[in-house]
């Protein structure tokens, strides 16, 4: 029980780390990409997006990476 | 909202109102360890007259009380040292087993807890638990014998 | 509405809105920790403030919880859900010093990692009686924060409608988390009639309020049969000046509107978060979204310049005094001529 515990908070770990390097840059050059209506918006609108960015970055990668591909 | 949406959240809200409830009850009905005072004990209590037993330890130290006009027995309880854990229940037990609860502790300090005889397992002998509720485990035991009359 | 994001956007009634709810929370927590402290002078600063936040996180989130069935039931109550989601965000706060203070107090002491510490303080995972409630605060905590973390309209706009009132929609079941994390917690701990009375009230008054706007809230909707042409609906009379009736054919959602003389037809459902447009109003020659303001012109769905959101738009005739509408709908942002009210039905 203890093992499977520790395994998944430093899985959350890891998974939150991941998230907050990808969080800057997407809040920055990703959100403006999927989403034209983000370009030049305000410092405090980018600093919003990155508790979200943090918590659901394998999906806007995703999305990040289509947005480029077209 | 949508029909689809306004169909979605009537199940959720339908589906809660048996669970909810149910659980709720049920929660109730299986945990039952109503404390003696409990949180309400008036802090500034004056200690009873009359004193009919004691002990202490390292950790805490008891003294039971009574007085002839009023009804029950008085405990103080004097709690010595930082104990490291967050939720101290004080516990009425029998040979290591939790029987009743009597109330919280916090920082060190005294405390006084109201009860009738009739609580106590025993008749000779008060023993009292420090609990963690949080860990769920003794953290310390104390042995009161009673002066009987 | 969409042109450019800005971080929070406030206006007038937004403010006051805010400044209500700081004042209400305000007046709270004074009373709350007096009445604490008047019972239990004994009590440390860590406790008051886990046990403060804690009951304003959930005093907040019964709040949040009412208001949609509240609107349902009486439009008097749209001004509360104007501003919601800043209701939301502040539960979220409330409850994260909880939850950061518990941790604290309560999972820092060893030496293994507090958020391990959480979840094997207690394993009787198997047992409603021991039950670990902390666990069940983790997770609704969980949910609370990716709540207010894409509480913002771009991610409403970019996780689409669909997938962002999903994952609002859990926040049923965070509520059904912290309902039996707080029931737990006192029962287990003191069993204070006080606390476990005050919550079953919450428990009750919620799921009746959502109960009853399920099933008695359906004020002004009414389904006519599918199948034909033109579908009659109401009569003029039974429209006010400036606002909508609203009717569900089929799997068509519409909002007929009556305004300055003319009758017109949309969709009733904002592009938005799905709101109900034809519980709103005309406002400036505009159908205005009673949810978050947003706007559309009557006769063609589309959302004043430079605003770019569209809806449906739908044909309508008028034979005598009875409305007749056609279900079938013209693709988003199509101008359909409103339909001119003759003078002596005016």
């Amino acid at each position: 029980m203890e093992s499977i515990i520790q395994s998944f908070v430093t899985f959350l770990g890891v998974y939150a780390a991941a998230g907050i390097v990808f969080a800057l840059p997407f809040s920055f050059w990703g959100a403006p990409r999927i989403d034209p209506a983000a370009k030049g918006s305000p410092l405090g609108f980018r600093l919003l997006l990155l508790p979200a960015a943090t918590a659901l970055w394998p999906l806007l990668l995703i999305k990040w990476i289509k947005a480029l591909q077209t | 909202m949508t029909p689809s949406l306004r169909r979605r959240h009537r199940l959720i809200w339908v589906v809660s109102a048996f669970l909810l409830p149910i659980l709720f009850i049920a929660a109730l009905w299986v945990i039952p360890e109503p404390a003696i005072d409990g949180d309400f004990n008036p802090p500034t209590a004056r200690p009873y007259s009359e004193p009919i037993g004691q002990a202490s330890t390292e950790a805490f130290s008891g003294v039971l009380r009574r007085d002839g006009n009023l009804p029950g027995w008085q405990l103080e309880v004097q709690l010595k040292e930082h104990l490291a854990a967050a939720s101290i229940q004080l516990y009425l037990a029998e040979n290591g087993q939790r029987r009743r609860l009597l109330g919280h502790l916090q920082a060190p300090g005294s405390y006084f807890f109201h009860f009738f005889p009739e609580a106590a397992p025993s008749t000779d002998v008060l023993e009292l638990q420090l609990y963690d509720g949080i860990k769920r485990q003794a953290l310390k035991e104390l042995r009161l014998p009673i002066q009987g009359d | 509405m969409s042109t450019q994001y800005t971080a929070v956007i406030w206006n007038r009634e937004k403010k006051r809105y805010d400044r209500y709810l700081a004042g209400l929370i305000g007046l709270f927590l004074l009373a709350f920790c007096g009445l604490t402290l008047a019972l239990q002078p004994e009590i440390t600063a860590e406790t008051l403030i886990i046990r403060a936040t804690g009951t304003t996180a959930l005093l907040l989130l019964h709040l949040t919880l009412m208001i949609g069935p509240l609107c349902r039931i009486d439009p008097a109550f749209l001004p509360l859900l104007y501003n919601r989601r800043h209701l939301g965000v502040t539960t979220f706060f409330f409850g994260l010093i909880h939850g950061v203070f518990n941790l604290i107090q309560f999972h820092s002491l060893g030496n293994v990692n507090p958020l391990v510490s959480l979840f094997t303080a207690n394993v009787h995972y198997g047992s409603l009686s021991n039950f670990p409630f902390q666990v069940l605060g983790f997770g609704a905590l969980v949910i609370l924060f990716l709540m207010a973390a894409t509480s913002h309209d771009f991610w409403l706009k970019n996780l689409g409608p669909k997938a962002w009132k999903t994952l609002h929609m859990f926040v049923y079941l965070a509520y059904g988390l912290l309902v039996m994390h707080v029931l737990l917690g006192v029962a287990q701990a003191e069993h204070s009639p006080v606390a476990i009375g005050f919550l079953g009230m919450g428990v009750v008054t919620v799921i009746s309020l959502h109960l009853a706007a399920a099933f008695f809230g359906q004020r002004g909707q009414f389904t006519a049969a599918a199948g034909e042409d033109f579908v009659e609906v109401c009569g003029l009379a039974d429209i006010e000046d400036k606002r909508a009736k609203v009717c569900l054919i089929g799997k068509e959602n519409i909002a007929i509107f009556k305004y300055d003389g003319k009758l017109a037809a949309v969709s009733n459902i904002c592009k938005h978060q799905h709101g109900p447009l034809g519980e709103g109003k005309i406002v400036d020659g505009c159908i205005t979204c009673p949810w978050h303001g947003y706007q559309y012109l009557p006769e063609n769905g589309c959302s004043p310049p430079p605003f770019t959101e569209k809806v449906s738009t739908y044909e309508l005739k008028l034979v005598g005094d009875r409305i007749f509408v056609n279900p079938r709908p013209h693709p988003e942002g199509t101008r359909v001529e409103p339909v001119e009210i003759p003078r002596k039905h005016e």
